[in-house]
Order: structure tokens, then sequence, then C-alpha cells
């Protein structure tokens, strides 16, 4: 591959990823204000509410995510610190599913997983893929997908002295990332993307791959899958089929592409509108960690994640009944004043703590430290490749936008 | 160097661990995930207290508990 030719058909990649396309135009993409403030204002009112996030946010359209729209249960939303944490932490009564997982019998798609498991099921289906995703394995998946990604997504552009990096480079990692692992080759990565809600189409692909992998094993993430065995209540020890290899794969091109990719541009964008930050980290690439730790802290990409009650239960001065969808507003916790001084500020020199950017309980985010290697790999290799890389003063400046998926516009940048 | 005589005593319920390796990232030094992706301590003062309190903090199962202070090993 010729070192300026593009990688990835970047049209089809603005046209996959642009929040306010037809894929995420249902998640609050039009979204252009800043919700924090009346985030504020609900927590300081009251810790937990009866009302769906948006709604309680006085926005009357509908918008949909994990939890919505749950037409005909009462809804409730957690905003401080404690409460979200609690909800967390107490998956016994705050349930991921209001019904059991059925991977076999049930239909396709991102949400018949592990996602929805709980309990003993959850632990042997997230056990099976733990390993891989742990912090001792990062240099693994450094090794083998994200580097050779960034560097070659960088040649495209470096030469240029311009680049629009939200499209072109934090877009692209994530997906070719985890597409890679799985052994897919790079000119079918965005077939890939593209059929998410079409899961027999990413069975097709998939398939050939699985059987080759079932022949002969290689380094990577989809033999992990097709080599584990799954322990069931009696102790007997199964291969998995092609269901289950499906449902771990759904699941994980749907919540590790799309969600790295927004974190990435919201870090970069956070750190190009502030030079002098920017500049701290250059000389201190120490000061990358606390960069990403803030960016998934000050405005994590996903607000919200949801339970569902499992039993009548009172809960911080309100009665929830069973049944009930209670929506974690995790981007507020993150940004109680209870807890973080100067919450709103994106602060580089604030003590490391932990947020709930990642969640938190049994189904804490799986690709937690995988994400952090991808956006650390990625911002340090600009930074050292693109002397002088800062905003294009002629280019509109990134904003935020976005309800429950949240992520950076455009991010046109000049170097050299 | 911490002082290891003084060193947290961090308890680890590994039935409660699911390998998260939060501790890990918060506390590398203190803690590591083992072979059975359960966490074990590799060196109890093996970074300052106020990480390893983190580290317990944000281990999302509540596996860790500290059980007090005192000679560790
Ligand atoms: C910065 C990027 C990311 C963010 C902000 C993020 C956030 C989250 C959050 C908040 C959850 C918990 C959902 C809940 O409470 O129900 C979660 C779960 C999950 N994430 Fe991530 N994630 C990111 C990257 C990734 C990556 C790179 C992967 C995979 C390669 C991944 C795979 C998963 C999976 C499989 C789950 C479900 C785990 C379970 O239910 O046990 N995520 N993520
Ligand atoms: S943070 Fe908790 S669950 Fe995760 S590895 Fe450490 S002890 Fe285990």
């Amino acid at each position: 591959m010729g070192p300026t030719k593009p990688m990835l058909d970047l049209e089809r990649v603005r046209k996959v990823f642009d929040l306010s396309s037809n894929y995420l135009v249902a998640t609050g993409g039009n979204y252009r204000d800043d919700p924090y403030p009346v985030w504020h204002e609900l927590r300081a009112q009251a810790p937990v509410q009866a009302g769906k996030v948006h709604e309680l946010a006085g926005i009357t359209e509908d918008f949909f995510f994990h939890g919505l729209p749950e037409p005909d249960r009462p809804h409730f939303s957690a905003f401080s610190w404690d409460a979200c944490q609690a909800i967390y932490r107490d998956d016994a009564t705050f349930s991921s599913s209001p019904v059991a997982v059925d991977i076999k019998g049930g239909e396709a798609g991102v949400t018949n997983s592990l996602l929805s498991m709980g309990g003993s099921e959850h632990r042997r289906y997230r056990g099976l893929v733990q390993s891989s995703f742990g912090p001792a394995r990062a240099r693994w998946w450094i090794e083998n997908w994200i580097e050779a990604t960034v560097h070659a997504l960088i040649d495209c552009f470096v030469e240029r002295g311009t680049a629009e990096l939200n499209v072109e480079f934090c877009a692209a990692i994530p997906v070719l990332t985890i597409t890679s692992s799985f052994g897919v080759p790079v000119e079918q990565a965005l077939d890939i993307r593209e059929s998410l809600s079409r899961p027999d189409e990413i069975l097709r692909i998939l398939q050939p791959i699985v059987a080759a992998r079932r022949d002969q094993p290689q380094d990577d993430l989809i033999s992990v899958l097709v080599q584990s065995e799954l322990t069931d209540e009696e102790g007997r020890a199964q291969r998995l089929t092609d269901a289950e290899i499906l449902s771990f794969s759904l699941l994980l091109l749907a919540a590790g592409s799309g969600t790295t990719w927004k974190q990435m541009g919201i870090t970069l964008a956070a750190l190009l509108r502030r030079p002098a930050r920017l500049q701290a980290v250059r000389d201190d690439r120490n000061l990358l960690k606390a960069a990403i730790e803030e960016s998934v802290r000050w405005a994590p990409t996903d607000p919200m994640f949801s339970r569902w009650v499992t039993e009548d239960v009172d809960f911080f001065g309100v009665r929830l009944p069973e049944g009930s969808v209670m929506h974690i507003c995790l981007a507020a916790a993150n940004r109680d004043p209870q807890r973080w001084d100067h919450p709103d500020e994106f602060d580089l020199a604030r003590p490391i703590r932990p947020h709930l950017a990642f969640g938190s309980g049994p189904h804490v985010c799986i690709g937690q430290h995988v994400a952090r290697a991808e956006m650390s790999v990625a911002i340090a290799a600009l930074l050292d490749r693109l002397p002088g890389l800062r905003l294009d003063p002629e280019g509109e400046p990134p904003a935020l936008v976005g309800y429950y998926e949240r992520g950076a516009t455009a991010i046109p940048v000049v170097f050299g | 160097m911490p002082d290891s005589s003084r060193a947290l005593v961090v308890a680890i319920d590994r039935d409660l661990c699911m390998g998260s390796g939060m501790c890990v990232m918060y506390a590398g030094n203190t803690f590591a995930v083992d072979e059975q992706t359960k966490a074990v301590i590799v060196d109890a003062a093996g970074d300052p207290e106020e990480q390893i309190l983190t580290a317990v903090e944000a281990c999302p199962t509540g596996a860790l508990s500290v059980v007090g202070t005192g000679a560790a090993t």
C-alpha cells in the first residue's frame, strides 16, 4: 500500500461516523448545546428523580439509547455520584436486562449478549475473553494492531500539512483495531461497521474466518473465541457455537468502535482548544495518561446507561416499583461537586480518581484498557510525527455535540 | 520507597473479583491479575498509600477491602 493512499474510503467513514447521520441522529446527534448546566441543576434538585434524563432536561424530542424507549415502564434517572455508584454496585436490584438472555434461540443483535446477562451466567461468558482485555494484554493489542493502524493512517496525511483528525484518524483507528483482531481484512472493515443492524451480513463475513481459525488458530481475538470453552452450570465444558461467537462479535464491534472514536476526538479537541495544555503534554508525555483520564471524566462519550429494577425498593427517598427502568446519568456523576473540585474544568493537574465513564459493577467496560491504549498510542504518535500540531486557524474549531452519544465535530489541524 | 512495615493490608475476595484489572491500572506495582484472571497482591507497599486506596475504591465489584495496617508479607 502506497504511503499516501488512504487505507479506507474516507467518504464512507464520514457517513458511518457522522453523529448527525441516519445512524446516530436517533441518539440525539443533532443536539448542539452543553447538557451539563441542566444536569447540575437536576442533581442539585434531587439525586434520583422520576423521568428520563432528556425529558427531565426539558427536551421534547424522542431520543433513544440503552433503556429507551421502553414505553410501558416507569422511568427514573440518577444524577449524583453516590446514587449512580450505588446502582452500578447493586446488580441484584438493578439488572442489565428485563428478561433472560437467549443467545441460541433469540434474535441476533448487540444486546442479545453478555451485555444483558446477570450473575453467574454473565461471569462465565465474560470470563472467556476477560484475560484478552486485561492491562497486561495492552501490549498485545498495541503491537499486533494499534501501532500499525495509527502509523499507516498518519502516513496518509503527514506530507500534506493539514488533516481532519476526527474522520481521517480518530474514527478509523478503533474500527480497524477491532476488525483486524477479528481477522477481517481492511477492505471489509467498513462493511462490518455498516452492518451492525444486520447480523446475518456480519455472520456471512465472519463465518469463513471462524471456520479457518477452528482449523488453524492464530494469535488473534477470534481464535481466542473459537478455542474457548464455556463451562455450564453442571460443570461440562463446551466450545462456543457460531451463534455465541456472533453475539460476542456484534457486542465488541458495537461497543468498541464508536465509543473509542468519539472519546479520542473529545480528548484531542479538548487539548487542541487549550494550546498550553497540549504543549504541557508534548513536553511531558506522562501527562497523556492524566489527559485521557480527565477527558473520560469530564466528557464521557456515552453519558448514560440503564438498568431494570428487579423488586420494589426505596432508593434515595424515591419509591422504585419493580420493572422500572433506572437511567444512570454517569456524566452528571462524573461532575458531582461533592466529589470533584471545579468539576466543569478540564484540569490535567487533578488527582486521578475513579470515575464512571467506563461504568462500574460487574458490567464495567471490558475494553477500557484497550481504549486507553488506542488513545494514548494514537495521540503520542500525532505529537511525535506532526511538529507544531495545532487547530487550523482558518477552520471552525471543534465543538462537542450529541446527547446520548457525544463526540466532537470536525477537528481541522495544521502542522509542520 | 514506601515503608512496607506499615503497609495497608488489603484483602482480595476472589469470588467477587472478576479480573477487571482496574486495581492494576490505579496501583500497578501493588496489584496484578493472575492466570485465573483474578487479582493478586505482588507488593503490599508497591505504590503510595493514596494510590492503593484509590485502587480499592475503584474495584467495580467491591472485591478489595482494607483490613488494617501492619507488617505486610
Ligand atoms: C473510550 C471508549 C469507551 C467507553 C467510554 C466505554 C464505555 C463503556 C461503559 C460505560 C460500559 C458499561 C455499560 C453499562 O453500564 O451497561 C461499557 C461496557 C462494555 N464495553 Fe466499553 N467503552 C469504551 C471502549 C470499549 C472498547 C474499545 C471495547 C471493546 C474492544 C468495549 C467493549 C465493551 C463491552 C463488551 C461492554 C459490556 C461489558 C459487560 O456487559 O460485561 N468498550 N463500555
Ligand atoms: S479491580 Fe477488583 S475486580 Fe478488578 S481485578 Fe482488581 S480486585 Fe478484581
